[in-house]
């Protein structure tokens, strides 16, 4: 192999390691004026609909982000422990039955940002790469 | 079993709903979900029935169909209507759920109108075929001839500890005047009087465990079979084969662990009547387990059913013709079967399962009702 192929391999398992990196944390985010803290626990049961408030007594509404974004699946498995389709089952069975709604669907990290920097009352997850000065980041996973 | 209620038109209050807009409502804030299943099934053999299916395939007898609204109403009060077809009715569709939900506190919401009877652990979404991993639930514990009813439900949740718990009861009632009770009686009629059903679940990390208790202080069944007999029977002999306003138990409980790549199920129940009549009291278990291998599921069943006669009245009949008439029907339900089945279900994406499962039924008080069913199919939520 000569050096050229070599360093091209090199650079291209550095990068796609950097990629992965960059994909992998995402960052749960709130509005800047919210001082509350929150464990992954506390997140997993306001994404779930079993709580509707944050643990210092703050009502938050949860936004979520649609799937193809590549928070939502890491973020549904680190925090939420379901498949998608575990997490559509597991919705359908409180839709049909009067107990609730899942939260309303984002397309995009620019969409949740721009949502929760205009609405203290709003909790959501991005990737961190697109968190801005304009929302608090409550924790990362 | 069929069930229908013909309360309006479904599809003119669907419409009536999306209208709306006319009204200067804010069309984003209403929900509009659905589900469905579309399932193929038949006996092995020539001569064996189950759960409705005999050896002539048929796409129709499982399959449904079904589409909820809920609308908003200021900030804590929503409608919804969830309107069913079902294929073994040709597909007419009924209000299974319409009722007004106040949202009274975070963790406490009271339902009116018309609801689902939570009897057992999948009673409330029996026939959302995608939240669960068979293509259709144990049947001899999910085959209660009423699913709904009208009238009032709380549902309480909150978090003791690391636990969650939730809390429902349901106040309802209802008359169901053309029941068909898999074609056994002719004209029947049901009526369930305002009864109390209770549900304890709590969720631990992966375990899921609750208990039921079901109280119907007057449940009446009526049909030709019945009043033939009432023109005949002597008084005391017909007091104990009519079924009226009888006082009913339901008692169930159920145990899950469910750590993601792989669960365990298991769930009895038990249906009692406190004075002799013409129905059976029954017991019923069922253990179910799976694995589950990227996006499929694999998974076993077994289940038990024992269904014992609350009186053998019969014996005090003299004439025999008359007597054979008596023990058939209170014998009707009479059952000592265990029930084997295998499945697998496949996440084709999100919303749509595929599934495929092999059932095997046999009675050790009728060797004649054995049978083994095959299914496939797929269903799906929006």
């Amino acid at each position: 192999m000569n050096i050229s192929l070599f360093r091209l391999v090199v650079v291209v398992l550095l990068s796609s390691v950097f990629v992965a990196k960059s994909w992998a944390e995402v960052a749960v985010i709130v509005h800047p004026s919210v001082a509350d803290t929150a464990s992954g626990k506390d997140i997993s049961r306001i994404f779930l609909g079993k709580s509707k408030r944050l643990p210092g007594g703050q009502k938050i509404t949860p936004v979520s982000l649609a799937g193809g974004n590549a928070a939502t699946e890491e973020f549904n498995d680190k925090v939420l422990g379901k498949s998608a389709s575990q997490l559509k089952s597991y919705w359908s069975k409180l839709i049909f039955t009067g107990k609730g709604q899942p939260p309303s669907e984002l397309g995009s990290d620019a969409d949740v940002v721009a949502k929760v920097s205009s609405d203290a009352s709003s909790i959501g997850y991005v990737s961190s790469t697109s968190v801005t000065d304009a929302v608090k980041v409550l924790a990362t996973f | 079993m069929l069930i229908k209620n013909k309360m309006m038109p479904g599809i003119a209050v669907l419409g009536a709903a999306l209208a709306l807009p006319a009204l200067a409502y804010d069309v984003d804030q209403i929900s509009i979900n659905g589900f469905g299943s579309i399932i193929a099934a038949q006996t092995l053999d020539n001569d064996e029935a189950l759960y409705g299916n005999d050896n002539d395939l048929s796409f129709q007898n499982e399959s449904r169909f079904a589409l909820q609204v809920a609308a908003p109403i200021g900030e804590k009060f929503s409608a919804t209507a969830q309107i069913l077809a079902k294929g073994v009715d040709d597909f007419e569709p009924v209000f299974e759920w319409a009722y007004l939900s106040y949202q009274a506190a975070d963790n406490f919401i009271v339902m009116a109108g018309r609801q689902r009877i939570n009897l057992y652990k999948y009673s409330d979404y029996v026939d959302v075929g995608y939240a669960y991993h068979w293509i259709r639930p144990p049947q001899w514990v999910y085959s209660v001839p009423f699913n709904s009813g009208n009238g009032l439900g709380f549902l309480y949740n909150t978090a003791l500890g690391d636990v969650d718990f939730n809390f429902t009861y349901k106040f309802i009632g209802e008359d169901i005047s053309d029941y068909a009770a898999d074609g056994e009686l002719a004209d029947a009629s049901l009526t369930l009087g305002m009864s109390h059903f209770f549900n304890v679940d709590f969720t631990w990390n992966d375990l899921n465990f609750g208990a039921n208790y079901g109280l119907v202080p007057q449940f009446s069944l009526t049909s030709l079979e019945f009043s033939a007999l009432e023109a005949v029977l002597p008084e005391p002999i017909m007091s104990e084969v009519r079924v009226d306003e009888e006082k009913i138990t339901f008692v169930g409980t159920y145990i899950g662990y469910d750590p993601g790549d792989w669960f365990i199920l298991a769930e009895y129940t038990q249906t009692t009547s406190d004075e002799p009549n013409a129905l059976s009291d029954e017991d019923s278990l069922y253990f179910s387990a799976g694995v589950r291998i990227n996006q499929f599921t694999i998974h076993g069943t077994y289940g038990i059913q024992d269904a014992d006669p609350t009186t053998d009245v019969y014996k005090l009949v003299t004439n025999p013709q008359l007597q054979a008439a008596v023990k058939q029907l209170v014998t009707a339900k009479e059952e000592d079967s265990k029930i084997y089945g295998v499945g697998v279900r496949w996440e084709v994406e999100s919303g749509i399962a595929l599934k495929a499962d092999y059932t095997t039924y046999s009675d050790d008080l009728d060797k004649t009702a054995d049978a083994d069913l095959i299914s496939a199919g797929i269903d799906f939520v929006f």
